[in-house]
């Protein structure tokens, strides 16, 4: 199966006929009967019935909104002829072709729907300086574009060609001149060939209704007795029964007639027999019987049903069999363009991506379109509970103040006991947040002064310590002594580990324990009795505040 | 009505497709223009919750620092009145100094200053022993009270052995004072 076939496996195939309408899709066929006024035309009532019941026949098998088909239309009203054109050009070729029809069809072109087939199969359009032979279809424009109208109601855009030629596809092309005969009800389509192309088109007036008349006239029988021995000579062998004779002269004395008809104006070597009135068995030796024997006669098999003819099988085999090889196409519109069939999957699928890519390029608009009012809400959320953090903002300034404005009274208390020597008496001690520190008290000596002050520089609280008066007491025992420091800022005494070791808060704890069995213990810890130091605060041994005015 | 000519015709199709094309190119220039607004306007706008959420994280810290003073302090700034914040504190500080063994005896309150964001400051004379006191020192700052130590003299008792006297000159900030943007001048 070649990639065309896979495209075209569902086309549609319609033949327009004088009295019927067939179509045939994928394996289903339909046949409608047409109704036509005095003047060719479909009746109102025909057209909208066409129009539902192919929609129906289509929607049933095909889900494409809009869709190509082959239509063979029959040759009433056809003019088929040959010509003859000098060389010229591909585009200067539709320009000489209008003026020739100008000249040999009846109606100017303008009111014809036409189209044409080089002769010339192996260089169509041939710029060579030989002439060109063409074969040159015109019917009147008003007739398909009516087909055009019924149709494109039903979504489907139609390809109109010939039927007759149509039908060529299906019998074989034998060298010489041949015909192709389509036997109707009560006319025949005849297109004769010679080496392959066309060179006439005829409508005989002479259909499978003269059988049926003569069968009539000679059996003095009624019309449906008549049109059912017909019918029966399709399948039983017309020599049978009493009838038989009888029936098969009257049905050669119609032959006869037709062999007249078409004799009088061909002389072709072999006529291939097709239509529905076509399908008695004998009937193409019989014709050839009432032809003289001269022409051989061969009925085209065409499988029975219901949309199928000749016509339509050769449609098919054109588009699926032979590749797409050139029909020809009758234009109802003056644009000569190549007619597509419609190929509904591949513009389906491209038009998904065109979508999938519009999504694309638009989803961040949309994201933006979708969102942002969530977003503005959210925000504006925020906003309200801006007030919030203000209050968070003034909290943490306040506590942070607090905490970094506490001064260090402990730890610096902390830092002078532990510097202090042992015998050492304070008098008075002062502190005040800006970190300045006066101390008054005595020492043993100036050694012990020296040592305190070294002492409390080396612990690294205290940025400066002044000993700014030193003097021996009157009896020479003790050294009365002033001092003044500075602690440093906060951010220099962060790194220092100020504080009772774990081993002074065990020592202090079992101080405590001591100061409960015995109060002179106690005292002797420089602490008043009763008195527990808080948790963490201890003072070192000699270290004492003076016990009052003894 | 006239019928027109083939010509005519195909000029009025052209004129038709130009007007559409030029409609399709104008609104959709229009609508476009329109989406890239929308969407310049939402970049903004995600710039500013992103600005938004780092604020929010710095928050989240201050938040987390609050709530660790808070339980330090034992005081939720919120909840204090202005009003009644100096007598609070000054009840407290009473209360922790006769608990821990600490006499006041005068107390003296002035107006703090204002431009340090001050409410008030008290200063207070006890006796009491050494631990005791130093016991006070400790516990003023978990009071539950914006309470600032000015100030500390320990001097001895002469009138009572083994006791000390003590000198507190007491800040008591204004919380109300840092609901203004200025910055405390401490």
């Amino acid at each position: 199966m070649t990639r065309l076939d896979l495209v075209n496996s569902t086309s549609l195939y319609l033949e327009i006929g004088q009295s019927s309408l067939k179509a045939f899709q994928g394996n289903d066929g339909l046949e409608l009967t047409l109704e036509r006024l005095p003047s060719g035309r479909l009746t109102g009532p025909c057209k909208e019935r066409l129009t539902l019941i192919l929609r129906d026949f289509l929607l049933k098998k095909n889900w494409q909104s809009r869709m190509g088909a082959f239509c063979a239309v029959g040759a009433r009203g056809v003019s088929l002829r040959r010509m003859t054109l000098p060389a010229t050009t591909k585009e200067g070729l539709p320009q000489f072709l209008r003026l020739q029809i100008e000249r040999e069809f009846p109606l100017p072109p303008d009111e014809l729907a036409w189209g044409y087939r080089s002769l010339d199969v192996a260089q169509p359009h041939t710029t060579a300086a030989g002439p060109q032979e063409l074969v040159v279809v015109a019917v009147k424009k008003e007739v398909l574009e009516e087909y055009s109208e019924v149709l494109a109601g039903c979504g489907i855009i139609p390809v109109f060609t010939l039927a007759a030629l149509a039908r060529s596809r299906v019998c074989p092309h034998p060298p010489g001149s041949y015909s192709v005969l389509d036997i109707g009800r009560n006319h025949s389509e005849f297109v004769s060939f010679e080496n392959g192309a066309p060179v006439s088109l005829r409508i005989l007036t002479w259909g499978g209704e003269n059988i049926t008349h003569a069968i009539q006239e000679k059996l003095n029988i009624s019309r449906d007795e008549a049109e059912k021995l017909k019918i029966n000579l399709d399948t039983e062998p017309v020599s049978t029964g009493e009838l038989g004779p009888l029936v098969q002269s009257a049905v050669g004395s119609a032959l006869h007639s037709l062999a007249a008809t078409i004799g009088s104006n061909w002389n072709g070597q072999k006529i291939y027999l097709c239509g529905k009135s076509a399908r008695q068995k004998e009937i193409a030796l019989q014709l050839a019987k009432a032809l003289g024997g001269r022409v051989d006669c061969e009925r085209l098999e065409v499988m029975p049903g219901e949309g199928r003819s000749a016509a339509i099988l050769g449609l098919k085999k054109a588009c699926e069999q032979e590749g797409g090889a050139p029909l020809l196409v009758i234009h109802v519109k003056e644009a000569r363009g190549v007619v597509r069939m419609s190929q509904p999957a591949p513009w389906k699928w491209a038009a998904v991506a065109c979508a999938l890519l519009f999504g694309a390029l638009l989803f961040p608009y949309g994201e933006a379109l979708l969102l942002k009012p969530r977003l503005a809400k959210k925000l504006a959320e925020i906003d309200r509970s801006a007030q919030q953090l203000a209050t968070i903002d003034q909290e943490f300034n306040f506590l942070e103040y607090i905490k970094t404005n506490q001064p260090p009274y402990l730890d610096a208390a902390y830092v002078m006991a532990n510097a202090a020597p042992g015998g050492t008496r304070i008098e008075s001690l002062s502190m005040n947040h800006a970190g300045d520190v006066s101390l008054r008290g005595s020492m043993m000596n100036s050694q012990q002064v020296v040592e305190f002050r070294s002492k409390l520089i080396k612990s690294g609280f205290f940025s400066i310590v002044t000993v700014e008066e030193q003097s021996p007491t009157p009896d020479r025992q003790k050294m009365n002594v002033r001092i003044t420091a500075q602690w440093k800022p906060a951010v220099a005494r962060e790194s220092l580990a100020i504080g009772p070791s774990a081993q002074e808060i065990e020592k202090a704890k079992a101080g405590s324990k001591e100061k409960k069995s015995g109060p002179q213990q106690a005292m002797n810890s420089g602490m008043p009795p009763g008195i527990v130091l808080p948790p963490g605060v201890v003072l070192p041994p000699g270290f004492s505040f003076p016990q009052g005015d003894q | 009505m006239r019928t027109l000519s083939d010509h005519e015709q195909r000029t009025i199709r052209i004129a038709g497709i130009l007007i559409a094309v030029y409609l399709l190119l104008f609104g959709g220039w229009r609508g476009w223009a329109f989406l890239a607004t929308k969407r310049h306007d939402y970049q903004n706008m995600i710039k500013e919750a992103k600005r938004r959420k780092q604020q929010l994280e710095v928050y989240q810290d201050k938040a987390a620092k609050i709530k660790e003073l808070m339980e330090k302090f034992h005081m939720d700034p919120a909840k204090l009145s202005r009003a009644s914040v100096v007598a609070e504190a000054s009840d407290a500080i009473q209360k922790a100094g006769a608990s821990g063994g600490v006499q006041f005896g005068p107390i003296r309150e002035s107006h703090g200053h204002s431009s340090a964001k001050e409410l008030a400051s008290m200063q207070l004379e006890g006796n009491g022993s050494l631990p005791s006191v130093v016991t006070l020192l400790n516990r003023l700052e978990s009071l539950g009270y914006p309470v600032i130590v000015d100030a500390v003299q320990i001097t001895p008792n002469a009138m009572r052995p083994g006791m000390v006297k003590v000198t507190l000159t007491i800040l008591i900030m204004d919380f109300e004072a840092w609901k203004s943007k200025e910055a405390p001048n401490a």
